[in-house]
């Protein structure tokens, strides 16, 4: 489709540890519009990080590696590229939001040459431009410009963060991958931070892969959402089909059954039991089967497929005509 | 059909936990070190080194004599280049080069380990003390440790070995004494990290004494960095020993030590360089062994620091 | 920042003294006398008294050390028991040598071992690596004064073309120079390849790569700073311990340095000679071991802004 302005298919990505090969990321196939918003959501060590880093061939070197599958940016194929055509694009056309403020920025390097450093490689200006620029992105992101010969400890968390989106848009990213960008922050602060990220992304028409875990912001910032699970999207659809939807795979049921809801009386959360299969060792069939509370015999056989209808896809025997008869 | 499957859910789940909870106990953390330190090649090759020296110095009197091979002169058969016979060759007295080189072992291998282990504990002591009480006591030492630790080098072993009179025993008092302020730091800093967590304020919260909260719960979580400081001491005092010899205040001749062999090959330097060559290799070799089984030991405490 | 300073100035003299009561003790209170020393095994007993008497050996030990502290506030350290000229003339003539000796040193385990280091992480595994490791590992567990002797085997027996002993010219440091460089260079190697290591490993370097940064940018720019702050706490702990004079690196050489007259004060038991090179070098010590906290400061903003507050490191 033409329309598509970033799409993955088919990515698997596997670190090498210890003679050991972890499985993170399985096929997952994902795409979007220019503008749009795609949220990714998933428990911790679901694969979310890896995909992300895999676009932005940050993966560790040596351990890391793309198994398969193809990402596209525009009509580039990212994976083809060589190392310092990728170099180029990142932070220009493709810049992310790191998941801890706390550590994603360099201690010994003043908040403003590092935001100073992004259009240092992509942009040829003249210094005093460079500088007027990042004065305008630090009041952008809500912080007085002066602090910009300050060093990242003499900064909050939540500023940290602020900073850290500030240096992803210094050159207006085409795509813009939030990696939790709020995780780490207080509730007061998530809520400006993400307001932040929402006007920006308006303003500048960027498309945005945002990772995280927590539904509320993905209600209030998505157009369309991708639920993983261990390594492997599990249902795909618009944020009304998978907040309003009737049928859904029973991991997003428990992911929603594990928040607790103002509007509706219940007696106790209903978190999911167990835990993420070892990725080193996938169950066999649906990686879910182990932990499902509607798992059937074919569940522990034959991975399913997806079942589209309309936007809503989702990877679950239940709704397919092999296990659906069954159940 | 519904209930039955729910059944084999709730069965297949505790099965499942079941094996998690295996997996889990199964790690122990000692048998988890040495499960990685096996996977270190080097960490292997220091350990067969340290094997090695460790036979020869327990078997040196089968495997050569001790009297008659490394201390009886033997003038008439001096500085003998290595044969079947004498394999690393005589010194200057005619005595077996080999069989000095096998006894010194026995001597460097004594002394490091002794003055290692006497100025850990002592470090442990008082590093855990300072560590967990803080306050005016971790003062008053850190102090006095600052101020032993600005007296240069070896001038302190020195001045002891010096001033007390030159005799083993006095060595060791002399190099445990230089060696403890390191150790107390490392303790010190260990304890003071682990001594924060919240499961120590729980065991303190829940009545358990003093002593028995530093045994039990703070010493073992400190014991990574002390282990590998004091693999890497054995070597540090090894070649203190053999250094403290070779100018004439360490052990003192004829003791087979290496240093002091090292010292008298000196003046046959150039026609028998191999008085050199051999002891210089044995220390090499051991303080070696030691630091490959530090360096192992330090990756496999510490898996963090791998890829 | 002055605040700082001053306050850690300050802090030396307490250490300083802490300093003096040991070596003052260990000196005075063991078995063995100056005047004896002095005189030699020979000397009738009586002589030995008298000298011991006007050397002041025969007060109480609390007497003999207040007697030192008061002369040391005036500036008087005493006169040498074995040249009898006064202690800092024979340590002002012998530092020169010393203190070449461990510039050139430390300039050379400087120029070898970081750069090494820094190859050595940045290709780890590679063929590079795994050589300079290796040699650094076994250069590190080699003794100083055997690498000593080997190379006084080679290019002064051997090949005739470096002085085995003497200060004479700039040739009779080469040796001494590279043998003491090459096993510092070989732990900052092994140090800084760790501290690298880690480095590179952490997020913000990350964060560098995401932004376009070449691979030599990072490194330099962004992880090098960060490796380099506790190689330099070793490096400047080596340089004070090195002006200490190593020891046996003088013996091996015959150089006359500072190192050798620490030997020559102990064992002779000159007590006011021994007493004056430990201040003396304790002093350096601390001095080296603030330069080195202030080059952190420089280095590190955090540590700066802990100074500033006249906080101290601790």
């Amino acid at each position: 489709m033409s329309d598509k302005f970033f799409s993955i298919e088919n990515l698997s990505v596997e670190y090498i540890a210890d003679d050991e090969v972890v499985k993170a990321v399985n096929g997952i196939t994902l795409s979007m519009k220019r503008g749009e918003t795609l949220g990714l959501v998933g428990e911790t060590g679901a694969g979310k990080t890896t995909s992300a880093l895999a676009v932005m061939r940050l993966l560790p070197p040596r351990t890391g590696r793309v198994v398969s599958g193809s990402i596209t940016v525009g009509d580039i194929d990212i994976l083809s590229l060589s190392e310092p055509e990728m170099r180029k694009l990142r932070g220009e056309l493709v810049a992310m939001i790191y998941q801890d403020p706390m550590t994603s920025l360099n201690p010994v390097i003043t908040v403003g040459d590092q935001i100073l450093e992004v259009l240092e490689l992509h942009k040829r200006q003249s210094k005093a431009a460079m500088k007027a620029r990042v004065a305008e992105l630090l009041e952008l992101v809500g912080i007085s410009a002066e602090r910009a010969d300050e060093y990242p400890h003499q900064f909050s968390g939540g500023m940290r963060q602020r900073v850290v989106i500030a240096m992803a848009l210094a050159c207006e990213p085409e795509l813009l991958i939030a990696d939790e960008p709020t995780t780490a922050l207080d509730v007061t602060i998530q809520a400006q931070v993400l307001q932040m990220i929402r006007e920006l992304k308006t303003k500048l028409n960027t498309s945005m892969l945002l990772i995280t875990h927590d539904l509320g912001v993905v209600a209030h910032t998505c157009d369309n959402v991708a639920i993983m699970y261990a390594g492997e999207i599990v249902e795909q659809g618009t944020v009304a089909d998978i907040f309003n939807g009737k049928r859904h795979h029973p991991y997003t049921n428990g992911l929603f059954g594990s928040i607790p809801r103002l509007n509706k009386q219940s007696k106790r959360l209903n978190p999911i039991e167990g835990m993420l299969p070892d990725p080193t060792n996938l169950p066999e069939g649906c990686n879910f089967s182990p932990r499902c509370p509607s798992c059937m015999e074919i569940c522990k056989i034959k991975s399913p497929r997806f079942v589209q209808s309309g936007t809503h896809r989702i990877a679950c025997h239940l709704y397919s005509s092999e296990g659906g008869a069954n159940a | 059909m519904k209930t039955n499957q729910v059944g084999n859910f709730a069965q297949d789940l505790s099965e499942y936990d079941e094996q998690l909870f295996k997996e889990y106990k199964k790690v122990n953390p000692v048998v988890g070190v040495w499960r990685r330190l096996k996977k270190s090649k080097l960490a292997m090759l220091g350990l067969f080194f340290l094997l090695v020296l460790a036979f020869a110095a327990i078997f040196a009197d089968f495997i050569c004599d001790y009297e008659s091979m490394a201390i009886e002169l033997n003038i008439a058969n001096r500085l003998q280049g290595p044969s079947i016979e004498h394999w690393f060759g005589t010194d200057g007295q005619g005595r077996d080069l080999f069989a000095r080189v096998i006894h010194g072992a026995r001597v460097s291998l004594g002394l490091g380990l002794t003055c290692t282990a006497l100025s850990a504990l002592l470090g442990l002591i008082l590093g855990s003390i300072c560590g967990y009480f803080g306050g005016v006591i971790d003062n008053v030492i850190m102090r006095v440790l600052d101020c032993v630790m600005c007296i240069p080098g070896v001038l302190m072993a020195l001045a002891l070995v010096a001033a007390m009179g030159q005799s083993t025993a006095n060595l060791i008092i002399a190099l445990t004494v230089s060696y403890i302020p390191s150790f107390t730091r490392i303790v010190r800093a260990s304890v003071i990290s682990v001594a924060g967590n919240e499961y120590v304020e729980a065991a303190r919260a829940s009545g358990l004494d003093t002593p028995r909260i530093i045994s039990k719960y703070i010493l073992p979580n400190a014991a990574g960095p002390v282990i590998v400081e004091i693999t890497m001491n054995v070597a540090s005092i090894i070649k203190a020993v053999a250094s403290l010899s070779f100018i004439g205040l360490g052990v003192v001749p004829p003791t087979p030590e290496w240093g002091v062999m090292l010292s008298e090959s000196r003046e046959f330097m150039r026609y028998s360089p191999y008085l050199v060559i051999f002891p210089g290799l044995a220390i090499i070799i051991t303080s070696l062994a030691f630091n490959l089984l530090g360096d192992g030991l330090r990756d496999a405490l510490d898996p963090r620091l791998k890829d | 920042m002055y605040r700082y300073v001053i306050k850690r100035l300050l802090l030396i003299i307490p250490i300083l003294l802490g300093v003096i009561l040991i070596v003052f003790t260990i000196m005075n209170v063991t078995p063995g006398d100056p005047g004896r020393h002095m005189l030699g095994m020979s000397a009738p007993q009586e002589a030995v008294d008298a000298l011991n008497e006007t050397l002041g050996y025969n007060d109480p030990f609390p007497v003999r050390l207040l007697n030192y502290l008061k002369n040391m506030v005036r500036l008087d350290f005493g006169n040498s028991y074995r040249t009898k000229q006064p202690v800092f003339d024979e340590i002002i003539n012998r530092f020169p040598v010393t203190f070449k000796l461990a510039i050139g040193t430390m300039i050379l385990t400087i120029l070898i071992g970081i750069p090494l280091g820094v190859l050595a992480a940045v290709r780890q595994y590679s063929k590079l690596d795994m050589i300079t490791t290796f040699t650094a590992l076994l250069l590190a567990a080699a003794p100083s004064f055997w690498l000593a002797l080997l190379m006084i085997l080679l290019f002064s027996l051997y090949l005739n073309i470096l002085p085995p002993n003497g200060i004479g010219s700039f040739s009779h440091y080469i040796m001494p120079m590279l043998t003491q460089a090459v096993v510092y260079a070989a732990s900052t190697l092994r140090m800084t390849r760790t501290t690298m290591l880690e480095a590179i490993r952490q997020d913000y370097v990350r964060t560098a790569r995401g932004k376009g940064a070449s691979e030599a940018r990072v490194i330099w720019r962004h992880a090098i700073k960060n490796a380099l702050l506790p190689v330099i706490t070793s490096l400047g702990m080596s340089f004070g311990a090195m002006l200490g004079g190593t020891i046996v690196i003088e013996q091996v050489f015959s150089m006359p340095g500072l190192g050798s007259l620490v030997i020559l004060a102990i064992t002779t038991k000159d007590i006011p000679q021994t007493m004056a090179v430990t201040i003396f070098l304790a002093t350096l010590f601390c001095m080296i071991m603030l330069v080195v906290d202030l080059l952190y400061a420089f280095i590190d903003p955090r540590v700066k802004t802990r100074y500033l507050q006249g906080r101290l490191a601790r």
